[in-house]
């Protein structure tokens, strides 16, 4: 998974693997926080989840309230439950709710109303793929992108704030407009796709993130995605690069990360492979 | 009769050893929480939101590689 994954590497950073341990009483031992901290592929257990986010909250608090971040694990819990339960109404309510508290406190803590919107456009991104008719599609884009441009505009006034956080939430317009356009089946060469994509210079932001933060696999991942689908050779190699420099195993095109499919299975990845990774003519 | 309880002791013995070992967290347990790359299945959301989605007479196409929302 990669938040474990990158949380691990970022307290790594802090500190030895001796000091590491000497963090918790009972939890895992070096040997298994090494391989969670090598392998992108690596499922750690709920135990080690569980203590590496309290470990990471501690060193690396997040800016926005913790109320409004639990209201987050709260509608993951909802989405994320047992197959058999349906929280459609808890989740319209929670909707409701947001929406309240957001028109009642507007302006008076910035980051609280940020981190609401940002959760509005969670709930709408997330119905995204389930969306076929192409009105309600857009419709529903439209409210996500909303919110998460609701969310940007008060982060970008906040300086302190890192470029990660932006970073994040353009990422999630942009996902919002190429999975809605993968719905549609013009990806990316949807005019609404591309527009944002230049306009938030994806690529080169990109490349700023992963100077930071050069083990974050995923974000890697992203930019070969949009290089190859780009036909874009020069960035294809740098993110591949990226990739390899995160763990030799991405070598293996048919390599599967934590919840994540093999580069050679996604179709967003074919034109990087057959034109750039593995040429069929010798020499290139 | 020594002999016995000595047995039973160890028999207790083992099965608070198995107990101990199984609250152990397992490598292969889900984890409990995503914070960032969150995917949701379409399946999830016809499940959540059946009253947005054309999920009972065309179920909606899945990619598996769409690009996850970051928190």
């Amino acid at each position: 998974m990669p938040t474990t994954f990158n949380k691990i590497h970022r307290l790594k950073n802090l500190w030895t693997w001796e000091t590491f341990i000497e963090q918790y009483g009972v939890g895992p031992d070096i040997k298994t926080l090494k391989t969670a901290y090598r392998y992108p592929h690596h499922k750690p257990s709920r135990h080690t989840v569980a203590l590496v986010d309290k470990l990471h909250d501690r060193e690396f608090p997040g800016p926005f309230p913790a109320e409004v971040d639990g209201l987050m694990d709260i509608y993951e819990s909802f989405i994320r439950s047992d197959k058999k339960k349906d929280y459609g109404s808890e989740i319209q309510k929670l909707e409701s709710y947001i929406s309240f508290e957001i028109e009642r406190g507007r302006s008076q803590l910035p980051l609280r109303d940020a981190r609401f919107y940002w959760l509005l456009g969670d709930i709408c991104f997330d119905r995204i793929p389930a969306y076929r008719n192409v009105d309600e599609l857009d419709r529903l884009k439209a409210r996500a992108i909303a919110h998460y441009q609701q969310a940007l505009a008060i982060i970008e006034c906040e300086t302190e704030l890192s470029e990660l956080v932006k970073y994040k939430a353009r990422q999630n317009i942009l996902a919002c407009h190429l999975n809605a356009a993968k719905r549609k089946g013009s990806w990316v060469e949807d005019k609404e796709t591309l527009d944002y994509f230049e306009q938030s210079d994806f690529l080169g932001k990109t490349k700023e993130v992963l100077s930071l933060e050069p083990f974050n696999w995923n974000i890697a991942r992203n930019g070969l995605r949009f290089a190859s689908m780009l036909h874009d050779q020069l960035n294809v190699r740098y993110f591949y690069n990226q990739l390899i420099n995160v763990s030799k195993l991405f070598q293996n095109l048919d390599y599967e990360p934590y919840e994540t499919p093999a580069l050679s299975r996604s179709s967003d990845f074919q034109w990087a492979i057959e034109n750039v990774l593995m040429p069929s003519t010798p020499g290139n | 009769m020594y002999k016995f309880l000595r047995l039973i002791a160890a028999a207790l013995l083992c099965l608070q050893l198995i107990s101990c070992a199984s609250e152990q967290s397992p490598e292969s347990e889900q984890p409990s929480e995503q914070k960032e790359g969150v995917t949701i299945s379409p399946q999830d959301v016809c499940r959540h939101f059946p009253e947005h989605v054309d999920c009972k007479d065309q179920p909606a196409s899945e990619d598996d590689d769409d690009m996850k929302r970051l928190r």
